[in-house]
């Protein structure tokens, strides 16, 4: 009897084991839905359990030994994301991906309306970069990110700040969205690029070509949105640090007695970033807090030798040969100012039930710009933006959201000596926009809005006099746009916005997209849009006399700026390769630039509608999935721009590149990323105005820069311990490329601001 | 392992937070305890004469084209060639010494390089053999002004500016050497001191004095100014 019970003791001891072995080995089998076959390689993340990732095995399995109920998310190479449950009473969960069509990260957008939709059910193409995809990269801002992942497109630092130019447009045709809202405090089109804080970006949408329907004036080129991040778990936090080597040392010991002492330690500043995410799901109410301190050093950039300028023949104005300029003074360094910034944003979101969500936001960013001029004078920009929001779903008729945003940017200049500080600009943006989507019909999608602009800009180069003189421009806008997917794979959507503005009156821009999915791993887009880009405040009352040299003069005659963009795109994709083929032509008229014009013993700079402009070009981007641990994203883009009266004034590079190649690698507790970037910008060739004295008489005439091309590497490892601990090591620059030429005129807009080769470290936590 | 990258959790918290105060500017330079000149001069021939003997200007309130005498001007434009009692001047960022083909006295300027003022304090540092330079022919910057009115001779209308090559040039005299000492370029308007310490040797010759050029801007400078107060520290060895 004994012996009976002990066998039997220990029976149910290995049963137990057994069990207990058997509960902690939870398995999530993940299989094509078409074919069923395993899908190695998969990422899933316990969404619930702190962001925990786990990748499948050969087998397409990930096991787990987590408990109770979890929330699943899984990716994988080529396939749609998904989201589900693993039951605490299930201990084996069946996952079927959906293959997808999608050369962008496949995540949920927020396009044309309130709804988030799926990039592969959008009539438009949207580029997609992840904000978990940039915190690896290790980048600073949203410019090292945007250059890495769009072909040709580059932020320049330059003498009023960063300017930034992609396939032939500048940053006036360029609109930057943050979740949706324009911002104002722009120069010749850019903004402080600074205020966008890279660790608040849950994603960012590119969408390329004319929007002006959907976003009006500057959405003529592309449009850039940032949207945020909104947690939605009870309590998330991300707080780190990133060092980075300095640019340059200017100073080595800088004492309180030297007259320069501030100067001396702001160009000096350390590289540093230190950011922290802070987010709550408390049921009815979310909040979300975002905070990042940025400070960067200032440094030289050197050119040995000295500039030429090379004219060639042109027997109109009496030049009979190619002739080079050589200048007869040394090109000075190229001073690239560093800066020192704060961003703090609040949002607070309301739920008040399933149908009516409120949400309020401010943000407030505060940057400081040291540049290497010895002139005792610094400056210092101040920004606060807010907003209110509100969506109300209307049974299943439709759904209404209203938003009021405001915006104010001021900047300074500051003394070094004396505490004081000068106000020089101030802007003020108001934009009240109500919107109503309909889904009453099916298979139509109905978009109603309107909006307002009302914009107010105090400057000191309105006048003479150098007084604070306040211009406004205000515009109403009314779009429709109607979505249609009633014929089979198919998606239609038409649209018109009618824009009226005091000065320019009634504008009036459609567009017209359709895709078509040939089948399911094919599909084709085709679009025809209007665009307009009303001139701004300061190309119309500009008045600004530089100390007696030249004059900034506005043109209140100008028209707004039209152009026109049709693009085709197609996709095609196999087990192992996807490529995404986009062709355009985009056709400006009255194209708005500044042009010298002289006048008797005076140079002033205009602005004039000149004639026609035209950017036709290609875009291809491809991934490629070697194996479970590689991957290969590449991006070639070509543009070809038309001359103006036989001249090339069109900084655009024809060829630009970009390649990503990755490496993951994962254990228990343990993720290992390594990635190098590369972007190749292919060489160019554009003309600048200039003066040339031919027979003792100043002729126009201009000279010819060359260019060549250049390539820029970063290599980033990331390693993630525990899920909750990343170190990040990077090197920026890894082939250490520095610009041997400055190069005249508008030439130094169109070099590469790097010192060099930098490394930087970066410690993360997540709670 | 965790249990360490645990106890660094606070420490990364902090660094984040620590920073967000960073951006205030603190004005903790000692007081300002050099020179400035009393007046802007402006382009083509404006020169302010200096004596450092007597530590006195000859023309701290004229301004303007030093060609033709006023009341508030003693000295015009090529006056200056015959006079002793200066040994040194000012015009923009150039610089004279009574020496050269700017004057006929024994003046000239010796480089000491990039040391520190306070520690030229004789005039045995100055080395045996050391060669001062005198002034020579250079281009300075001319008015708009008699841009204007030169052009006016000839029919010429061409601008006096040129974004590309600058305001319109003529020829002067000065110190080559201390063209180094305060250098312009631009645009952006820049003007880079050397912080060397140059030795300016007096009119007659025999008495020398240390001039460290600071800074085209003067400390109270007003905001929206463009400078040309320029700072500096003139003092005598023996």
């Amino acid at each position: 009897m004994f012996r009976i019970n002990l066998r039997l003791l220990l029976f149910t001891c290995i049963l137990c084991m057994g069990f207990n072995v058997y509960a902690q080995q939870r398995v999530i089998h993940i299989v094509d839905e078409q074919t069923s076959d395993v899908i190695p390689g998969a990422k899933v993340v316990l969404l619930n359990k702190g962001d925990q990732i786990f990748y499948s095995n050969e087998n397409g399995e990930v096991l787990v030994t987590e408990m109770g109920d979890l929330t699943l998310y899984i990716e994988a190479f080529q396939y749609q994301f998904t989201t589900t449950v693993l039951a605490s009473n299930q201990d084996f969960k069946l996952v079927q991906l959906k293959t997808g069509n999608e050369v962008m990260d496949d995540i949920l957008i927020t396009t044309s309306n309130t709804n988030l939709k799926r990039t592969k059910d959008s009539s438009v193409l949207v580029q997609v970069i992840s904000g978990a995809k940039l915190s690896e990269s290790g980048f600073t801002g949203i410019q090292d990110a945007l250059m890495s992942e769009i072909p040709g497109m580059n932020f320049q630092k330059v003498g009023f700040g960063t300017d930034v130019n992609v396939g032939g447009l500048d940053a006036r045709n360029i609109l930057f969205l943050i979740d949706g809202e324009k911002l104002t405090g722009e120069m010749a089109g850019n903004l402080d690029y600074q205020r966008f804080n890279i660790h608040s970006v849950d994603h960012i949408e590119i969408i390329k070509g004319a929007s002006s329907i959907l976003y009006g004036s500057m959405a003529s080129g592309a449009v850039i949105n940032l949207i945020t991040k909104k947690t939605d778990q009870k309590f998330a936090l991300t707080a780190g640090v990133r060092y980075g080597e300095m640019n340059q040392r200017n100073y080595k010991n800088p004492k309180k007695s030297d007259f320069l002492y501030m100067f001396e330690k702001n160009v000096d500043r350390p590289n540093l970033q230190g950011w922290l995410s802070m987010g709550s799901n408390l049921g009815k109410v979310t909040l979300q807090t975002d905070v990042q301190y940025t400070s960067t050093d200032a440094y030289y950039l050197f050119q040995s030798g000295y500039d030429k300028k090379t004219f060639r023949k042109n027997p109109t104005i009496g030049l009979l040969r190619d002739t080079v300029i050589t200048s007869f003074i040394e090109r000075p360094p190229l001073g690239i100012e560093g800066d020192e910034f704060v961003n703090v944003s609040q949002k607070v979101y309301y739920d008040v039930n399933d149908n009516l969500h409120f949400q309020a936001y401010g943000t407030y960013f505060f940057m400081n710009s040291y540049d290497l001029i010895q002139d005792l004078i610094f400056n210092q920009t101040e920004d606060f933006s807010g907003g209110f929001k509100m969506k109300y779903k209307i049974k299943n008729i439709g759904e209404l959201s209203a938003s009021v945003h405001v915006d104010n940017y001021k900047r300074f200049k500051r003394h070094e000596r004396i505490d004081e500080r000068k106000k020089l600009y101030d802007s003020k943006l108001v934009q009240p926009r109500l919107k109503f989507v309909s889904t009453y019909f099916e298979q139509h999608e109905l978009t109603l809005g309107v909006e307002q602009n009302e914009e107010k800009l105090i400057s000191d180069r309105f006048g003479r006099e150098g007084t604070l003189t306040e211009r406004e421009s205000k515009e109403i806008e009314a779009f429709v746009q109607e979505e249609y997917s009633g014929i089979e794979r198919t998606k239609i959507a038409l649209g018109i916005r009618s824009s009226y503005n005091e000065l320019f009156g009634t504008n009036v821009s459609p567009k017209f997209s359709v895709k078509y999915d040939l089948k399911e791993q094919f599909s084709f887009r085709f679009t025809y849009a209007k665009g307009y880009r009303i001139p701004t405040i300061k190309e119309k009352f500009f008045d600004w006399d530089h100390l007696g040299m030249f004059q900034i003069v506005g043109n209140p005659d100008l028209k707004p700026e039209k152009n026109t963009y049709f693009s085709f795109s197609t996709e095609f994709q196999n087990s192992s390769l996807f490529v995404n083929f986009n062709a355009y032509t985009n056709y400006f008229k009255d194209k708005i630039e500044g042009v010298w014009r002289v006048f008797e013993f005076q140079y002033n700079f205009e602005y004039q509608n000149l004639n026609t402009s035209n950017l036709r070009g290609f875009d291809v981007l491809g991934k490629v999935k070697i194996n479970p641990n590689f991957n290969v994203n590449w991006s070639y883009s070509y543009v070809k721009v038309s001359k103006t009266k036989g001249v090339q004034l069109n900084t655009a590079s024809p060829h630009n590149a970009n390649i990503q190649i990755e490496y993951n690698f994962s254990r228990l507790n343990y993720d290992l990323r390594a990635g190098i970037n590369t972007n190749i910008i292919g060489a160019k060739k554009f003309n600048v105005q200039d003066k040339l004295m031919i027979n003792g008489k100043a002729q126009d005439a201009y000279f010819e820069v060359d260019l060549p091309t250049y390539t820029m590497s970063n290599l980033v490892v990331n390693q993630t311990f525990y899920k909750h601990y990343k170190l990040t090591l990077g090197v920026d620059n890894v082939f250490n490329y520095k610009p041997s030429l400055l190069g005249a005129g508008v030439a130094m807009f169109n070099i590469p601001a790097t010192p060099g080769r930098r490394w930087f470290v970066q410690v993360e936590y997540k709670f | 392992m965790k249990k360490y990258l645990d106890s660094i959790t606070p420490f990364v918290l902090f660094l984040t937070l620590a920073f967000v105060p960073m951006g205030c500017v603190e004005y903790d330079a000692l007081p300002y305890d050099g020179k400035n000149l009393p007046r802007l001069t402006e382009y083509s021939n404006d020169w302010l004469y200096y004596n450092l003997r007597e530590d006195k200007f000859l023309n701290p309130f004229s301004s303007g084209d030093s060609l033709f005498r006023s009341a508030d001007r003693p000295i015009v434009e090529g006056e200056q060639k015959d006079r002793l009692d200066w040994d040194i001047a000012f015009n923009r960022f150039n610089i004279r010494t009574n020496s050269g083909l700017s004057g006929k006295g024994q003046g000239g300027a010796y480089d000491m390089g990039a040391v520190s003022y306070e520690s030229i304090t004789s005039i045995s540092q100055i080395p045996k053999q050391a060669l001062f330079v005198t002034d020579t022919v250079i281009s300075i910057t001319m008015s708009q002004e008699q841009w204007i009115l030169e052009s006016s001779k000839t029919g010429n209308t061409d601008p006096w500016f040129d974004p590309n090559n600058g305001p319109k040039q003529m020829k002067s005299t000065a110190n080559l050497l201390l063209a180094n000492a305060l250098r312009f370029s631009g645009p952006p308007p820049s003007y880079q001191p050397s912080f060397h310490v140059y030795i300016i040797r007096s009119a007659e010759g025999n008495r020398f004095f240390k001039l460290l050029i600071i800074s085209w801007y003067n400390p109270e400078l007003e905001i929206g100014e463009s400078g040309g107060l320029i700072s500096y520290k003139c003092d005598e060895i023996f």
